[in-house]
């Protein structure tokens, strides 16, 4: 019996928010608890063998990527531990997490957004190995060609720049950065969850081939039951934070045990299994009761406040894409001194992006997007910039030239509007003036008496033919807030 | 039996910094009453924006630069601007991906969907409200009277798509053109969204058009699948026979690609090169460098080849069954 490669044990894994200005004025607005903690992972234990490829797989916000980054030394559990080959993988520094190992490696989601635009992709794929000494000087470029080849890329593409590939070529290359590093445990989350079809299939067959070529254990998360059923061994569903069921593929697929398991296979639409052929996953969904009060549900923060008796919603609107493989991120508070408000800088924090959101969303028309340099956002400019961030696009400090590059090649229409929000992003600065928290608190029926009336900039109109609000005051002021 | 929904030839062009492209090319498939159906096709295939074209919200650089499009007989693309307002909302309705692309996050669900019924309809507000209620219903929403109080931020993503889903059925449009409506949501959240949806053609005689890249989806959703390829439908049938017995070469390999049809862990049959930009296309069929059928005769426009209701346009299409 092989020992195992990876053993968790007893992993709980909780995050405090805490709540910023916005988001207490909203609290307040509805009397939520201001800073509340999240448990989204509660006990979890299992082994990796060497050579074994497991399945992680569950709704949005079961807690998967927050496994995913455990186990790659990205987070520290808040109880329990991880170790691979009996050492730990990271460890607690005061405020900071040191990661003990590079033997873990993982692949996000966006192979668009976790390339450095600006370096060429060769030296994106040797700067890991170089930096920890794994491949001598002499020999980098040798190995860079060698692991291009090996991902089924022109060796010569190594002097190229990531914005010259496609999706798919780019997650390619995401590969092998990861395989330069000589992981002994590969964390792939959602990691084709972005490439069309036809694309999708390449990238599986690519990493079957590597799997069969050098013996790769990896964690391989997914919410696409067929995609896991395809590349893995063993396969973990989870549930609210926890493992629910665990079982070998075959015998997962063949005889579901978990009621969740079974309902979740039931309502997992199958190509050809003809029309019908999927049971929905009744009323149960947590989302589907009525708000208790007003207390907010998962868009607004995580709604998992209260997860006990699972009495939250588990559903995020589109936070498949958005909570997809981030790192963990920040976000700074500040004093905005000509506003007199308070001034929260854009960061590529992710979990308060939602509340960023929800915040532009409940003071739409009072909240400015403002450039440093002056000069107000339109709605239109914030809107499309907040959607941007919350689709996960601002993934790391390379984001900006990665939509520079984009914007310079001849990228879609879809990606270059995207990269044109992203680039107005990470200047500007969200700012909600004090007496607006104070207003906030009065009634919302005032805040519909403000409607269209608000200071300076484009007004927002009050519902007309409703479907079409946003595309006709879209078309009046020439812009379509989609992403 | 008139068509709820017959396009006909439609075009669209973009003039952009690296060339003009056709976004959709000579697209025509038409929806009866009851029905739906499915426009499938890869990332920039044109999907979504046959969805603005059919409803004439193509913004600039964009036009349409042909075609018709006619809604119970009539022809939308012959109307004036003031008149295709008024009919878009009431006759046919549209549901994006983003359900805050509908839902004003300042009113309440009831206020906002009572406005959008006495924009069209000279109502009171309170029967106006119920008109409200009834439509949640339809879409499956429980305690409907509650969540019209509601605020769009106190519904999760699932239930504000349903919110958006019901204020496009407000004045029982003959068409809905949902593009992407599921793509955002969880798969457990997307089956119950799915069956309300089917439940709603069949009982309402709504005809929808469901834009998606999901194949599975679509074929356990849809009576009818057109798929889009570089602007152009290329194959277009019942559910049954294009996943079934596909006859375009690119639709059989993207059904191919699938990973639930095959053994797992068996090597995907894979569609080589990458999905093409539309600026720079081959002469004749679109789809010839990455086709394994491709013979000299793919460097000239493929003929439209029918067989009762399915047809493909293919020069060398799979034998039909
Ligand atoms: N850095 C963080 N700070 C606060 N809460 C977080 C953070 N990261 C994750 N969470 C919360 O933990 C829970 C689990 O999130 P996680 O991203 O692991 O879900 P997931 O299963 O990967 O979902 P998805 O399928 O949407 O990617 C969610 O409620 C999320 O909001
Ligand atoms: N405003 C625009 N200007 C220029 N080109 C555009 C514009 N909008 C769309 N296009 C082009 O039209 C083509 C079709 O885009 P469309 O959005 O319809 O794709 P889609 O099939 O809906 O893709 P997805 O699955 O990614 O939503 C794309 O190649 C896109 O670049
Ligand atoms: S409610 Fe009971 S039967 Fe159902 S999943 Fe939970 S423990 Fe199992
Ligand atoms: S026309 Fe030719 S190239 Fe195009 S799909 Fe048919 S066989 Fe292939
Ligand atoms: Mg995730
Ligand atoms: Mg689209």
């Amino acid at each position: 019996m092989n020992q195992p490669l990876l053993k968790i044990e007893g992993v709980h894994k909780r995050f405090t928010r805490k709540s910023g200005l916005v988001m207490q004025g909203i609290d307040r607005l509805t009397g939520r608890p201001s800073g509340s903690t999240v448990h989204a992972l509660s006990d979890i234990s299992l082994s990796v063998t060497e050579g074994e490829v497991l399945g992680l797989v569950g709704e949005s916000g079961c807690g998967k990527s927050t496994l995913g980054r455990i186990i790659s030394g990205i987070y520290t559990p808040s109880d329990g531990e991880v170790f691979l080959k009996g050492a730990p993988v990271a460890r607690k520094r005061g405020n900071n997490v040191e990661k003990l190992t590079t033997k873990v490696q993982m692949i996000h989601q966006d192979p668009f957004a976790s390339l450095n635009p600006r370096m060429k992709v060769g030296e994106t794929i040797a700067e890991g190995p170089r930096i920890h000494g794994i491949v001598k000087a002499n020999a980098v470029r040798a190995r860079v060609r060698s692991l291009l080849q090996q991902v089924g890329l022109e060796a010569a593409y190594a002097d190229r720049l990531p914005h010259q590939f496609s999706g798919g070529q780019r997650q390619r290359i995401a590969i092998a950065r990861a395989l330069a590093m000589e992981p002994e445990l590969l964390v792939l989350d959602e990691a084709v969850a972005s490439l069309d079809v036809s694309i999708q299939a390449q990238v599986l067959n690519l990493f079957m081939d590597l799997r069969r070529e050098l013996g790769l254990t990896a964690i391989f998360i997914s919410h696409d039951l067929s995609v896991v059923r395809h590349v893995c061994d063993r396969v973990a569903i989870m549930y609210l934070g926890r493992i629910v069921e665990l079982a070998s593929a075959e015998e997962l697929y063949a005889r579901p045990l978990h009621p969740y398991t079974k309902a979740l296979f039931a309502s997992i639409p199958k190509l050809g299994a003809g029309r019908g052929s999927f049971q929905p996953i009744e009323g149960r969904s947590l989302a589907a009761q009525p708000a208790e009060g007003l207390r907010l549900s998962s868009a607004l923060s995580d709604g998992r406040t209260e997860m006990q008796n699972g009495a939250a919603a588990p559903e995020t609107g589109g936070s498949r894409q958005r909570a997809g493989g981030m790192p963990p991120q920040r976000r700074r508070h500040r004093r905005d001194t000509e506003n007199g408000g308070s001034m929260i800088e854009f960061s590529n924090r992710i979990a308060e992006i939602n509340d960023i959101l929800c915040a532009v969303n409940m003071l739409q028309w009072d909240a400015r997007v403002m450039m440093p340099a002056g000069g107000a956002a339109t709605r239109g400019q914030q809107i499309a910039t907040l959607k941007a961030m919350a689709r996960g696009l601002l993934l790391d400090g390379a984001t900006e030239e990665t939509a520079e590059a984009v914007l310079a090649s001849n990228a879609t229409e879809r990606n270059r509007r995207a990269a044109e929000a992203v680039l107005s992003a990470r200047k500007w600065h969200m700012s909600v003036p004090p007496e607006l928290l104070k207003r906030q608190d009065e009634n919302l029926d005032h805040r519909r008496a403000c409607l269209g009336q608000g200071a300076g900039g484009r007004r927002f109109q009050p519902v007309p033919a409703a479907p079409f609000r946003n595309r006709d005051a879209g078309a009046a002021n020439g812009r379509r807030h989609r992403l | 039996m008139t068509k709820a929904l017959d396009v006909r030839g439609l075009t669209t062009r973009f003039e952009t910094r690296s060339g003009d492209v056709t976004a959709v090319n000579n697209v025509s498939f038409s929806v009866e009453r009851g029905r739906i159906m499915g426009l499938v096709g890869e990332s920039g295939s044109g999907k979504s924006v046959t969805g603005f074209s059919i409803l004439g919200l193509v913004e600039e650089p964009g036009h349409i630069s042909g075609g018709e499009v006619l809604v119970e007989g009539q022809d939308l693309r012959a109307l004036k601007p003031e008149a295709l307002r008024k009919l878009r909302g009431s006759k046919v309705a549209m549901v994006f991906q983003d359900p805050m692309m509908t839902l004003n996050p300042v009113l309440r669900i009831g206020d906002q969907m009572a406005m959008a019924v006495r924009v069209h309809e000279n109502m009171s507000k309170r029967a106006a409200w119920e008109r409200a209620r009834e439509a949640l219903e339809i879409v499956g929403i429980p305690a409907a009277g509650e969540r019209l109080k509601a605020y769009p931020h106190q519904l999760s993503g699932g239930m504000r798509q349903r919110v958006a889903i019901a204020t496009a059925l407000l004045h029982r449009p003959a068409v809905i053109i949902a593009d992407e409506p599921t793509t955002a949501l969880d798969v457990s959240i997307q089956s119950q969204i799915l069956a309300e949806v089917r439940r709603l053609a069949d009982e309402t005689g709504t005809a929808i058009v469901w834009v998606t890249h999901d194949l599975a989806v679509i074929s356990s959703l849809a009576d009818d699948i057109c798929v889009m390829y570089a602007g152009r439908i290329v194959e277009r049938g019942t559910a049954e026979d294009v996943i079934a017995a596909p006859r375009h070469p690119y639709t059989v390999g993207l059904i191919g690609s699938v990973p639930s049809l095959h053994e797992p862990g068996a090597h995907l049959p894979q569609i080589p090169g990458s999905t093409p930009q539309l600026a720079n296309l081959p002469s004749g069929c679109p789809f010839r460098p990455r086709c394994p059928r491709a013979s000299d005769l793919c460097a000239t426009e493929p003929p439209l080849i029918e067989t009762g209701s399915h047809s493909v346009s293919c020069h060398r299409p799979m034998e039909a069954p």
